[in-house]
C-alpha cells in the first residue's frame, strides 16, 4: 500500500513536471533558415514573430493607462499582419498583467522572456526600471511606455516621446519666449513619488535658465484628498503661473479648492494630469477650460497627418470600442519603432535579439506618421532620448481629445540643454 | 511494521510528558519522514525540471516564507498583533542595499558600500533587530488592536523617511541593486556547483531555501524550548503567565527583537532578488499579506507559515499562470486579473470560515483515516494499525487529534453564541 | 493670519471627515471588538453609487444620497448576517482578515463595474457658493460637513443614552454575557452596529466626495487617514472619534500648510506621518487614547 501509494504519488508529481519540460525543451535559442537568423520568440516555419506585452490590465492603473496603450500597440501590428505581416511574418503578442507592481512585472518577465523577441510595451517607469538589468542581461529590447527622463540612461530601453523634465522646460520657455513675459512669478504642485520628481527637476532647471521667479514649491501625498493647505500656499506666494505634476483626479480638486479660495493663476498641466474624464465633471469643466496641458503630437482626430487615418480605421475596426484617448494613440505610435526594428532586423537577415539591436542602433530616426514627432535615436543617453519637443494645448471641451493646440511644435532652449 | 513499532514507541514517550509541554514535532515519525521523503523528491524534481517563470513564484514565495515565519513569531506564538513587518523588512532591505549597492556614479546616485552578501545580509538583520529592540519599549506597553495601530504608524513613517533619505533609498525613483555574489560566483550566471550546472533562478532557489531551513529551524526550536512555552503562555493569558514567573517583558521584548531580526533578512533577500527597490513597496498592504499568511496558512506553526506564504504569495501568480481568460477584454469588463483579484478575497473569507485552523489544519483534517478514527481515541488506535497500509496515517493522527487544545480555541468554539 | 485661520477651517471640516469615517470603526469595535478594514471600500462603493444616480440616472442629489446609504448598509448587513455571525468567538485577528477580504472583493467589483478611470462624484452645490469672512473662505460644503457631524454626534449621543436600542448596544459592548443574560438579542445589536456603521461611513465619502469633484478606485484610502484618529480617541469611545477625527485634521492640515517653511531636511510629506506621530506621542501617555476605557485590554 504504501509503496503503491509512494508510487502514484511520483507519476503525479512527475506528470505535474511534464508540461515544464516540454516548456523549456520549446524555447530554443537561434536556428537558422534561408539565410535569415532567428532568436527566441521567432517560428521560422509558422513565419511568426512574438512580441510581449507588459502592462496592468488589473488595478486602477489598467483602465485609463494600460490597456489603451497596449489596445494602441495590438491595433497597430493587427493592422500589419492583415496587409501582409512584415515580409510574410505575422506578430503575435504575449500579453502578462503586470497590475502597475515592479515585482509582478519582474516575475512576468522571467515567465516570458524565453519566448519573446522583443518587449513591445512595458507599461510604467517603475516597473521598468524593475526589469532594467534583467532585460539587458538578455540583451532583450524593451519598449518602455513611460516618459520618465531616468530611462534615458538604459541601454535597451527604447523611449518614445519628450520626457517629464523637458515637458515642464517647454512649458516655461513658451511662457518666456513664446509670450515674452520676463521674470514670471511661477509655481509647481506635484506629487511626491517618482513622477512628481521628474515634473520637479525639469521646473528647477526652467528656473535656471529662464530666470524664473520661482515662489512657491509645493507637494502632496498620493493620498490626499484634501488640498487647502497646498492651494493656500501657492495663493499666498502670488504665483501667476503653476505648473500640475499631477493625476487627474487630484487635478480636479487642486483646481477647485483653488478656484473656491479666489485663486485662478494659469494652470499647466503636465500630460498625464489631464484626462478627458475631467470634462465630464460638471462643476470643473468651466474651471478648466483656461488651462494648459503639455504634450506633444497630433490631438486625437486631426486628420493633418498622414498616420491619424489610419489610426482611426484601425481602431474602429479592432477595438471599436476604444474612445478617443491619447495614450491609445501613443501605444500605435511607440509602434511605428517597433515596425521599423523589426523590419531592418529583417532586411539584415538577423531577427536575433543582438540583431535587433543592431538594427536599433542603426535606426537613425523614425518616422511615426505625425502622430509623434519623428523620434532619433542614438547610442549616448544624451541621444536616446528621442525627442525633445512638445506643443502646448489649451483645454476645450468642444475638441474630440479635450485639447487643442496654441503653440507649434517645438523645442525650448532648456530642453535642448538638458543632460540625462 | 517497522513503522508501527517506532510509533507505539513514540507513542509510550509521547505520555510521560503532559500535552502541553510537547507541540507537535516538525519531524520525528515514520510518516513524518516519509512525507519529508516525498517532499524532498518533489523538491528536487521542481528543482531539475522548473523553468525560470516557474524559479521566479518559488523564490519570491520563499523569501515571503521567512517573513511569514517572522510574524507567527511574533503575533502567531507570543500573540502581539504587529502590522509593521514591512517596515522591518524595509529597514533590512535598505541595509542591504547601502551595504552591498553599487558606489554611486554620479553626484546624485545613492550611497553603496559593495560589500559581500556575508556582510550585508546578517547586518540586515541586525539593524532592524536594533531598531526593533529600540521600538520595543514603547510598543509593547500596548494591546490589542492599539498595538497594531502603533506598528501600523511605523510602515507611514517608515515610508516618509524612505522617500526623503534618497543619499540611501534613492528617493521615490527607487535604487538598483547589484547581483549578489559569492567570491567570483555571481548568481545571475549559470554557474556549476559539484559538478553540476545551476541557472540563476536554481541558485536563487538554494540561497533562499538554505535561508528559510535555518529559520525555520530556529523558529522551531524556539518554540519547543522554554522560551516558546513562556511565549505561548503570554500569548493565552498574560496575567497567568506572569503569575507562572515569566517575565512578560522579557519574553514579549525577545520575540519582537527576533521576528524584527528575520523580517530584516526577508527584506535584504527581497532586494537582492528583485534588484530594484521602491519606498512604495514597504506598504501597508504588504505587511496585510503576512498576516493573511499567518491567519491562513496557520497560527503558531512552522508548517503553516510556510503553507500560508505559498497561499497568499503564490496562489494568486499560479492561478494568473493558468488562467484561460485572456488578459485584457478589448474595452472593460472583466479581466482575468479583476477575476483573480475577486476569487482571492473570495476564497480568503471562505477559507476562514470553515476552516479556523488554516491550512495546516485542512491538511490535518483532510487525511481520510483522521476523521474516521478522531472520536475513536488513542486506545482503539491500536485495531486501525493492525488494517495494514494505513498504519501511517494512524501514526499521524495520534500525534495531532488533539490539534485543537494546542491552539487553546476549539474549531468549532464559540459558534453557538 | 487669514492664512492660518483658513487653515483651521479646512483642519476642523476635514477633521469632521475623519470622525464620520472613525465613527464608523468605534461603532463597529463596541459593538464586536473588530476593526473592520473594509470601511474605506464601503465608502468607496457608496461614493460611487451617489455619483452615478446623480452623474448617470440623473436623480436629484438628495435622493441619490439615501439610494448609496441603502446600499452600503445592505452590504454591511449581509456581510454581518453570512460571514460575521459565524465568525462570533473567533480570535479578532482573524476576523480582522475576513474583512480585508471583504475589501478586496468590494474594491474589485468597483473597478469592473465602473472602470478605473476619474469619474465626476456628485455635488449639490457650486464649486464657489459660501462666505467670504475677513479673508477666509467658509465654502457650502464645508459648513455642510461641520453641521452634519455635529447634528449626527448629537443624533448618537441621544441613541446611546435614551432608546432601547441604544442602551442594548451599549450593554453589549460592557458586557456580552450579561447582556444575552437580561434578554438583548446580541445578534439584533451586531446588525445594528454594522448597518450604522456603513451608513455614517458613507455618509463621510459622500461629503468629502463633494470637495474632491473627482473619484477614482483609490479614493477608500481616506478611510486610512482616520486611524491614527480613533486610536487617538479610544478606539471603543464615540465621543473620542469625534475629538480624534478634529485633532487630525486640524494636525495633518497645518503640517501641510507649514511644512515647507520647514529646513530642507525635513524633506516632502511631513503631514503624512504627523497624525501618526502625534497619535505615538498620546499613546505613550495614555496607552488607551484620550477616552478609551481600559477594558479593551482584555481582548
Amino acid at each position: 500500500m504504501v509503496t503503491k501509494r509512494f508510487l502514484f504519488t511520483c507519476i503525479l508529481i512527475l506528470l505535474a513536471g511534464l508540461p515544464i519540460l516540454a516548456g523549456c525543451a520549446g524555447s530554443s535559442t537561434g536556428s537558422t533558415t534561408g539565410g535569415l537568423k532567428a532568436g527566441p520568440g521567432v517560428d521560422l516555419n509558422k513565419k511568426t514573430i512574438t512580441l510581449g506585452i507588459l502592462s496592468p490590465y488589473s488595478g486602477p492603473v489598467a483602465g485609463p493607462v494600460g490597456i489603451p496603450i497596449a489596445n494602441g500597440v495590438k491595433a497597430f501590428f493587427y493592422h500589419v499582419n492583415d496587409h501582409g505581416g512584415i515580409n510574410g511574418f505575422k506578430v503575435q503578442f504575449i500579453e502578462q498583467d503586470t497590475q502597475y507592481s515592479p515585482q509582478l512585472e519582474v516575475q512576468k518577465y522571467n515567465q516570458i522572456r524565453n519566448q519573446v523577441l522583443m518587449i513591445a510595451d512595458s507599461l510604467g517607469t517603475q516597473p521598468t526600471f524593475a526589469i532594467k538589468d534583467l532585460a539587458a542581461a538578455d540583451h532583450m529590447l524593451v519598449s518602455a511606455a513611460t516618459l520618465s527622463s531616468a530611462l534615458a540612461r538604459e541601454k535597451y530601453l527604447i523611449l518614445v516621446g519628450t520626457p517629464y523634465r523637458l515637458q515642464v522646460e517647454n512649458a516655461f520657455d513658451y511662457i518666456v519666449n513664446k509670450l515674452g513675459v520676463k521674470n514670471p512669478d511661477t509655481a509647481i504642485i506635484y506629487q511626491n513619488d517618482d513622477y512628481g520628481q521628474d515634473g520637479l527637476t525639469g521646473y528647477r532647471e526652467a528656473v535656471s535658465v529662464y530666470h524664473l521667479h520661482d515662489v512657491a514649491q509645493v507637494s502632496f501625498a498620493v493620498n490626499d484628498t484634501d488640498f487647502t493647505a497646498q492651494v493656500a500656499q501657492l495663493k499666498a506666494s502670488g504665483a501667476k503661473y503653476v505648473f500640475m505634476t499631477t493625476l487627474p483626479t487630484a487635478t480636479a480638486t487642486i483646481i477647485a479648492t483653488a478656484y473656491k479660495l479666489g485663486y485662478n493663476p494659469q494652470w499647466i498641466l503636465q500630460s498625464p494630469a489631464f484626462s478627458i474624464q475631467l470634462l465630464a465633471v460638471p462643476a470643473l469643466k468651466p474651471l478648466i477650460s483656461r488651462a494648459w496641458v503639455v504634450s506633444q503630437g497630433a490631438a486625437w482626430g486631426d486628420t493633418s497627418v498622414p498616420g491619424m487615418k489610419q489610426m482611426l480605421e484601425d481602431q474602429a475596426k479592432y477595438f471599436p470600442k476604444q474612445q478617443p484617448d491619447g495614450y491609445f494613440e501613443f501605444g500605435y505610435a511607440e509602434s511605428y519603432v517597433t515596425y521599423a526594428i523589426l523590419k531592418k532586423a529583417m532586411e539584415n537577415g538577423d531577427l536575433t535579439r543582438d540583431g535587433l539591436f543592431r538594427a536599433f542602433e542603426s535606426l537613425q530616426s523614425v518616422d511615426m506618421g505625425g502622430l509623434l514627432p519623428p523620434a532619433h535615436y542614438g547610442s549616448t543617453p544624451d541621444q536616446r532620448v528621442p525627442t525633445r519637443d512638445s506643443v502646448i494645448y489649451q483645454v476645450d471641451a468642444t475638441q474630440p481629445a479635450g485639447v487643442k493646440p496654441i503653440s507649434p511644435d517645438f523645442t525650448g532652449v532648456a530642453a535642448s540643454q538638458s543632460h540625462f | 511494521m517497522i513503522a508501527t513499532r517506532e510509533h507505539s514507541h513514540s507513542r509510550h514517550h509521547r505520555q510521560e510528558l503532559p500535552r502541553e509541554a510537547e507541540p507537535p514535532r516538525l519531524l520525528g515519525s515514520p510518516g513524518r519522514w516519509l512525507w519529508l521523503g516525498v517532499g524532498v523528491l518533489a523538491l528536487l524534481l521542481f528543482f531539475s525540471l522548473a523553468g525560470d517563470d516557474w524559479f521566479t513564484i518559488v523564490n519570491y514565495c520563499l523569501i515571503a516564507a521567512i517573513a511569514t515565519l517572522a510574524l507567527n513569531l511574533l503575533s502567531g506564538y507570543t500573540g502581539q498583533i504587529s502590522l509593521g513587518l514591512a517596515f522591518f523588512m524595509g529597514l533590512g532591505g535598505y541595509t542591504a542595499a547601502l551595504l552591498g549597492g553599487n558606489p554611486p556614479v554620479g553626484p546624485l546616485d545613492p550611497w553603496g558600500l559593495g560589500l559581500p552578501v556575508f556582510v550585508w545580509l546578517p547586518a540586515a538583520g541586525l539593524v532592524a533587530a536594533l531598531v526593533g529592540a529600540l521600538v520595543g519599549p514603547s510598543a509593547l506597553r500596548l494591546r490589542g488592536f492599539y498595538l497594531g495601530i502603533v506598528t501600523l504608524a511605523l510602515v507611514f513613517i517608515g515610508n516618509y523617511l524612505f522617500r526623503n533619505l534618497r543619499f540611501i533609498t534613492g528617493g521615490p525613483q527607487g535604487r538598483n541593486f547589484p547581483v549578489p555574489t559569492f567570491g567570483s560566483v555571481s548568481l545571475d550566471q549559470q554557474n556549476s556547483l559539484l559538478g553540476i550546472a545551476l541557472t540563476s533562478g536554481q541558485q536563487y532557489f538554494l540561497l533562499m531555501l538554505l535561508v528559510l531551513l535555518l529559520s525555520a529551524l530556529f523558529v522551531y526550536n524556539l518554540s519547543r524550548s522554554r522560551v516558546g512555552r513562556a511565549m505561548r503562555a503570554v500569548r493565552d493569558h498574560e496575567v497567568g503567565a506572569a503569575i507562572m514567573g515569566v517575565n512578560l517583558f522579557e519574553v514579549k521584548m525577545g520575540a519582537f527583537v527576533v521576528s524584527s531580526f528575520l523580517a530584516g533578512v526577508a527584506g535584504a533577500l527581497y532586494v537582492s532578488y528583485a534588484r530594484y527597490v521602491i519606498p512604495d513597496y514597504w506598504s501597508l498592504s504588504l505587511s496585510i499579506q503576512f498576516v493573511a499568511a499567518i491567519i491562513i496558512g496557520g497560527i503558531a506553526d512552522v508548517w503553516g507559515s510556510i503553507l500560508g506564504a505559498a497561499f497568499v504569495f503564490a496562489l494568486p501568480q499560479i492561478i494568473d499562470y493558468f488562467s484561460l481568460l485572456p488578459p485584457s477584454t478589448g474595452g472593460g469588463g472583466l479581466s482575468s486579473g479583476d477575476l483573480n483579484a475577486l476569487l482571492y478575497g473570495l476564497l480568503i473569507i471562505v477559507f476562514l470560515l470553515f476552516e479556523p485552523g488554516g491550512v495546516i489544519g485542512l491538511l490535518r483534517r483532510l487525511r481520510p483515516t483522521a476523521r474516521r478514527l478522531r472520536p475513536v481515541g488513542a486506545g482503539v488506535g491500536k485495531a486501525a494499525v493492525n488494517e495494514g497500509g494505513e498504519n501511517i496515517e494512524v501514526v499521524d493522527l495520534l500525534q495531532h487529534a488533539p490539534e485543537s487544545g494546542e491552539e487553546g480555541r476549539g474549531p468549532r468554539g464559540g459558534r453557538t453564541s | 493670519m487669514a492664512y492660518f485661520l483658513q487653515l483651521v477651517f479646512a483642519g476642523i471640516a476635514q477633521g469632521c471627515i475623519y470622525a464620520l469615517i472613525g465613527l464608523g470603526f468605534s461603532i463597529i469595535f463596541k459593538a464586536s471588538q473588530v476593526i473592520n478594514f473594509a470601511q474605506g471600500e464601503l465608502l468607496l462603493v457608496g461614493t460611487y453609487i451617489v455619483a452615478s444616480a446623480v452623474l448617470n440616472w440623473h436623480l436629484p442629489f438628495l435622493l441619490a444620497l439615501p439610494l448609496g446609504l441603502l446600499v452600503t448598509v445592505v452590504i454591511g448587513l449581509l456581510f454581518e448576517r453570512l460571514v460575521l455571525r459565524r465568525m462570533i468567538g473567533r480570535p479578532p485577528f482573524t476576523i480582522l482578515m475576513i474583512t480585508i477580504g471583504l475589501d478586496i472583493i468590494l474594491r474589485t467589483l468597483v473597478i469592473v463595474g465602473w472602470g478605473s478611470r476619474t469619474i465626476p462624484a456628485a455635488t449639490p452645490f457650486s464649486v464657489t457658493s459660501g462666505f467670504n469672512v475677513a479673508g477666509v473662505h467658509l465654502g457650502s460644503s464645508d459648513l455642510w460637513t461641520i453641521a452634519v457631524t455635529v447634528v449626527l454626534c448629537a443624533a448618537l449621543y441621544y441613541f446611546f443614552r435614551h432608546t432601547r436600542y441604544g442602551l442594548a448596544m451599549r450593554a453589549t459592548a460592557l458586557d456580552q454575557e450579561a447582556a444575552l443574560a437580561i434578554g438583548i438579542d446580541v445578534r439584533t445589536v451586531y446588525a445594528l452596529a454594522w448597518g450604522l456603521a456603513a451608513a455614517i461611513t458613507t455618509l463621510g465619502g459622500v461629503l468629502l466626495a463633494i470637495d474632491s469633484l473627482a473619484i477614482d478606485p483609490n479614493f477608500g484610502n481616506a478611510a486610512l487617514v482616520a486611524f491614527p484618529a480613533i486610536i487617538l480617541g479610544g478606539l471603543d469611545s464615540i465621543s473620542g472619534a469625534v475629538v480624534g477625527g478634529v485633532i487630525i485634521g486640524l494636525t495633518s492640515v497645518l503640517t501641510a500648510g507649514y511644512e515647507s517653511r520647514l529646513p530642507a531636511v525635513i524633506g516632502t510629506g511631513l503631514h503624512e506621518v504627523t497624525p501618526y506621530l502625534l497619535m505615538i506621542l498620546i499613546l505613550l501617555i495614555r496607552p488607551y487614547g484620550l477616552f478609551g476605557s481600559r477594558k479593551v485590554e482584555r481582548v
